[in-house]
């Protein structure tokens, strides 16, 4: 047998080996002068190793218990929480300047254009119900970011007009976090569908919704799809879909893509605190919480591009 | 499962904090850090805890080179100011010698690439050699000539820088 490789020998040492290599390097050292040696010489730089790193260690102290650690977590809970409707709040704003600046672009020259894509708001103002699209408008999209994993959206008015937009203006943090974007459009999909989803719906794979949509359905690019549901259109056609994304921090994105009369239903629904399909009360909507939807395509980054827009707008005022 | 995070807090935290001070150099901010990574792993649970705990304290680490980036300018300003010396007791005169002996190392393990000082350090945190290969991103079969030839760079670093303080004091 040849002498042992001086890599295998450090994985020897450490540990590292099959039951059955250690035996085969064994019976190799109690016959190898040389590689007896070249083993005590690496157990020996092991040695110093451990022995040099361990002057690179800061006092020891005792730490504090896991239970106060878990108390500090859950103490700073609330405040993460709101964190996240700052920067929900903060993408509804990016919405109305975006919104605006494409109005803008379309206005210059003349006669303003139908701008491809339109961006509606709902507030927390009391309205009775959402208005119904026109018919023949696109398709709308609408996304959420729900409080608690839980979608809670008071829809007021959905608009697919070229009107000008009523603009509502928040504090915007210039480090507000953005969805995180990972790679990956994998689905790891639960089977029960979304209970403050009304209707038939049921769970689809990432594959047999893109099929069924034939395109990929809309959603936040770069963000883990975590479950679609989908539901036949009451017009026929295209059916609803809701995609759900879970961003890193925790927080659940629902992207609803659907025929405008069809999403407007479902959200006039959602808001109105009646009884769902299986006759439980269906969720309540809190003032305060803030939903979008944008009507036509939603490019990727356009969270993120639609709040240094508004940032910048903000900073000239 | 709250069983075994205890366990694993009592038996892992001492090497996460020594692990994030070879990245931060900063006693107390390894503390914190360290405390960061576990309250993350509470709200997190996830399912090879330990592999999830340094892959963290690394993300972590980094984030903190980077602010300390940041921070540089402000600092190298503040020690510009004169007379904020502080006075030395006898036990920081005893102190000074282990001091330039972690400064030595800390040199020796600095002359060694990236690569080899984050397979070092996670071995030295009592990391195995598949959860080594996952967090560096080598196969398992390259973490024993990454680790010899480690070993053997910090080792050889730590005798020049020796040999050139002895060389100092000589002269």
């Amino acid at each position: 047998m040849s002498h042992i490789l001086e890599d295998e020998l450090h994985a020897y040492l450490d540990q590292a080996l099959s039951r059955s290599r250690c035996v085969v390097i064994e019976s190799h050292l109690a016959s190898c002068a040389f590689c007896s040696s070249q083993r005590d010489a690496i157990a020996s730089l092991r040695d110093q190793t451990t022995l040099l790193l361990g002057t690179l260690a800061p006092a020891r102290r005792i730490p504090v218990s896991l239970e106060e650690l878990d108390r500090r977590r859950l103490a700073r809970e609330p405040r993460r929480q709101r964190n996240r409707r700052v920067l929900w709040a903060a993408s509804v704003v990016g919405a109305l300047g975006l919104g605006y600046g494409l109005r803008s672009v379309g206005a210059v020259g003349g006669t303003p254009e139908v701008a491809p894509v339109r961006v509606a708001t709902v507030t927390t103002e009391v309205q009775p119900a959402p208005a119904a699209p026109a018919p023949g408008s696109p398709s709308a999209v609408a996304s959420s970011i729900p409080g608690a994993q839980r979608l809670s959206v008071r829809p007021v008015a959905v608009t697919t007009t070229n009107a000008p937009i009523q603009e509502e203006l928040v504090p915007v943090h210039d480090g507000s976090t953005p969805p995180s974007v990972e790679s990956s459009t994998s689905s790891a999909l639960p089977t029960d569908a979304d209970p403050s989803l009304q209707g038939f719906w049921r769970t689809v794979p990432w594959d047999k919704a893109q099929d069924m949509a034939g395109k990929a359905p809309a959603r936040v690019e770069g963000v883990p799809v975590e479950e679609v549901q989908v539901q036949p259109s009451r017009q026929g056609g295209s059916p609803m879909m809701v995609v759900a994304q879970r961003l890193s921090s925790g927080e659940v994105i629902q992207t609803i893509e659907g025929p405008a009369a069809d999403v407007s239903q479902l959200l006039s629904r959602r808001g109105d605190g009646g009884l769902d399909s299986a006759g439980r009360p269906a969720e309540a909507l809190t003032r305060g919480d803030r939903m979008l939807v944008v009507t036509g395509e939603l490019p990727p980054d356009s969270l993120r591009a639609m709040v240094r827009r508004v940032n910048a707008a903000m900073r000239v005022r | 499962m709250a069983d075994e995070l205890e366990e694993l807090y009592q038996s892992t935290y001492t090497a996460v904090v020594r692990y994030l001070y070879r990245k931060v150099w900063d006693a107390d901010r390894a503390e914190d850090l360290a405390q960061e990574v576990f309250m993350r792993l509470l709200a997190h649970r996830p399912e090879k805890p330990r592999a999830w705990i340094f892959a963290v304290a690394a993300n972590l680490a980094r984030d903190e080179a980077r602010a300390a980036i940041r921070r540089r300018r402000h600092l190298v300003l503040m020690q510009s100011e004169p007379g904020v010396m502080p006075s030395r007791t006898r036990d920081a005169e005893e102190q000074v010698e282990d001091d330039e002996q972690s400064e030595q190392v800390k040199v020796a393990l600095g002359t060694l690439s990236e690569r080899d000082q984050e397979v070092l350090l996670l071995w030295d945190a009592g990391m195995s050699y598949p959860e080594i290969a996952e967090q560096s991103g080598l196969a398992v079969g390259a973490i024993g000539t990454t680790l010899a030839r480690a070993r053997r760079r910090l080792v050889e670093a730590h005798e020049r820088q020796n040999h050139h303080e002895a060389d100092v004091a000589h002269s």
